[in-house]
């Protein structure tokens, strides 16, 4: 949460999300009645081991899946049942994604990969370079602009992908294990940056089972079958 | 989702739409590199495709092109009539129907005809000259003037006069085919050659023709003065074996179906066929050259545009097939660009552009092979090529139509897939 910050209001809010999936003949609850409330400025950790719901529950944040039921509203408005290309418009405007992967497009360049959700926008071409290159300064990586990714290391690659999850200034920034293939080192580099993101007033939810790194957040969930448990202090 | 909201949306999304579908063009340019060996594929594939459209369109063009050029050259005003059935019988072996009361007849009953000249034939010919001896195919007799009126101007030399003809001179052209096997690159005119052992001056070379039938060269003769022909040689000196009626040069396309038909009139009336007998000469036009061509053109045009269309279809089996790989190994760069913002409008113009730079690119490379291959046709002159506008129009709309309806599902299939399966599926 932002120190100092009057009477904090909801980003998002989450009642009674459900997900199922189907495999093979077997139907799988994976979210069973989720009911979560994220205001602006928070950091928040959802924790849990693998299988217990907690990248499904991302990517109904993110907008990238649609719970089978319950109702989701962020910023106001509800998003819970939007039509492919109208979720395009939300997570571009207002959700930025880290993943564990990176995924960086190989061949482009850092600054190039960085731009890359302005594309979507109808922007013209040189205020999103002079952006996109902003952002690569404020991640230590100005240098590095025309390196593609096999000429970064993995937590180079990670800033890039951080730079361009905050390209079109999003409100929620989701990392999915986000130093999943970091050594600790670079770990604590990247965490350090997102506290920094936090602090500038990005809402920030990460996805881990490291308690090491959900250390940085200031607010814990954890999830288990599919359930919330009681939030920690 | 809020009224508002939707507004803003659909608002923000049209105001950029010209420069969203530009940065389509761009992020294919950036990303169609990745797949190599699909580029190469699809660009060999539509590459074969377009040259092989290339040729067949510069081939019919080139035929047609020669077809007219072959009117022009039989001359639009003249008629040429054959006696017998040649359809049914080898040329130079029909029935000789023709004979030189046809020719007055012609004279005497139209007055819109400027000339009729007659002509003389017969296969095979030994002729001795330049110290070498060579069967040609044929020998000709003609009155005074023959270039001009049998349409057939003399490449060198000068024509038979009306003297040559009256006194029966010991003069000759020769074919084009023929000078060359006999004197090769000298001028045989005024050089002595043997026509069946009969000594001939040469003073004249047709021009090239380079067509020939049944076997027979038409450059591949010697053409001497009609008398002499008739009185040296061993020929039914009362038979003809061609009649030219040519009208005035100035004489309207629309007056020769009628003069045709007075010329057939005349010679039923001269070779005594009553109305229920069938003519037993034939009359050839430009017209009906250009007739002849035309169908043929249209048969081989069924079975050249067939094989286009096979070409196509492939070309496009392959691009399709290959851009569903392309989609299914590219998942996650679709997952991770629908993640960020791209539409499913966003996805399709992308793979739409890729398909449509591949076959754009096929286009050239196309037109270039089928270029050179048309050129060494023409070269051992298999066939006769023409390039025009259309050529290039119907190469880039051919490749335009393979590259925008086989990649449409494809680019389809990749716009509809939804984002957490395509990063969780990616490779």
């Amino acid at each position: 949460m932002i120190p100092g910050a009057a009477a904090p209001e909801a980003l998002a809010e989450l009642t009674g999300i459900t997900r199922r999936y189907k495999q093979a003949e077997r139907e799988t609850e994976v979210l069973r009645g989720i009911a979560l409330s994220l205001r602006r400025g928070d950091f928040l950790a959802l924790e849990g081991t693998s299988g217990s719901g907690k990248s499904t529950l991302l990517h109904i944040l993110g907008l990238l899946d649609q719970p089978d039921s319950g109702t989701y509203r962020l910023n106001g408005h509800d998003v819970g049942r939007l039509t492919d290309d109208e979720a395009s418009f939300f997570r571009n405007r207002f959700i930025g994604f880290v993943f564990q992967s990176f995924y960086l497009m190989p061949r482009s360049t850092a600054l190039a990969n960085v731009l890359l959700p302005g594309m979507y926008t109808g922007e013209s071409l040189p205020p999103m370079r002079r952006r996109a290159f902003e952002l690569l300064e404020r991640v230590g990586l100005a240098e590095r602009a025309e390196h593609t990714p096999s000429q970064l290391s993995g937590g180079q690659q990670q800033r890039v992908s951080i730079a361009r999850a905050l390209f079109n200034s999003p409100d929620l920034l989701l990392a999915d294990e986000p130093t999943g293939q970091l050594d600790s080192a670079t770990s604590r580099e990247i965490m350090e940056l997102f506290q920094e993101i936090n602090l500038a007033g990005t809402t920030v939810v990460l996805v881990t089972h490291d308690p090491r790194i959900a250390l940085y957040a200031d607010r814990h969930i954890r999830i288990s079958d599919g359930l919330l448990e009681e939030e920690k202090p | 989702m809020n009224i508002g909201m939707c507004a803003t949306h659909s608002t923000a999304r049209k105001t950029g739409m010209s420069r969203r579908v530009w940065r389509g063009l761009q992020l294919a340019l950036s990303s169609f590199l990745t797949d190599k060996l699909r580029n190469i594929l699809v660009l060999s594939a539509v590459t074969l495709a377009v040259s092989a459209l290339t040729i067949i369109v510069a081939t019919m063009e080139g035929a047609e092109r020669k077809a007219e050029e072959l009117a022009a050259k039989f001359g639009p005003t003249a008629v040429n009539v054959v006696g017998g059935d040649i359809t049914g019988e080898n040329l130079g072996r029909h029935s000789m129907t023709l004979t030189w009361n046809d020719v007055r007849a012609l004279e005497a009953h139209l007055p819109a005809v400027e000339r009729v000249s007659p002509y003389l034939y017969r296969l095979g010919l030994s002729v001795s000259g330049n110290g070498k001896t060579h069967a040609a195919d044929a020998l000709g007799g003609s009155p005074e003037d023959h270039g001009l009126h049998w349409s057939w101007p003399l490449e060198r030399g000068r024509d038979f006069t009306p003297d040559d003809v009256r006194y029966a001179r010991r003069v000759c052209f020769l074919g084009s085919l023929t000078a060359e096997r006999l004197f090769g690159d000298r001028d045989p005119i005024g050089s002595i050659v043997s026509l069946d052992s009969i000594p001939f001056t040469v003073i004249g070379v047709h021009s090239k023709i380079g067509l020939a039938a049944d076997g027979v060269e038409v450059d591949d003769r010697a053409t001497v003065p009609i008398t002499t022909m008739a009185a040296l040689f061993n020929i039914p000196r009362e038979r003809l074996f061609q009649i030219r009626v040519t009208f005035a040069p100035d004489t309207p396309e629309a007056a020769m179906p009628g003069h045709i038909e007075d010329v057939r009139a005349v010679l039923r009336a001269s070779h005594g066929l009553t109305d229920g007998r069938a003519d037993d000469f034939i009359l050839f036009t430009a017209r009906d050259i250009l007739s002849f061509i035309s169908i043929l053109k249209g048969s081989v045009v069924l079975f050249l545009g067939v094989t286009v269309v096979a070409a196509i279809f492939i070309s496009g089996f392959i691009l399709a097939n290959l851009f569903h790989v392309s989609v299914s190994q590219r998942q996650r760069e679709i997952g991770l660009k629908k993640a960020l913002g791209a539409t499913k409008f966003d996805i399709l113009l992308q793979f739409m552009f890729e398909a449509l730079l591949l076959c754009t690119g096929g286009a050239v490379l196309g037109l270039l092979a089928g270029f050179c291959i048309s050129r060494i046709l023409q070269r051992f002159e298999l066939l006769h090529i023409a390039l025009s506008g259309f050529l290039f129009f119907a190469a880039f709309a051919g490749a335009c139509g393979i590259g925008f309806i086989f990649a449409l599902r494809p680019a389809r299939t990749a716009a509809n897939m939804p984002p957490v399966a395509a990063l969780r599926n990616g490779p």
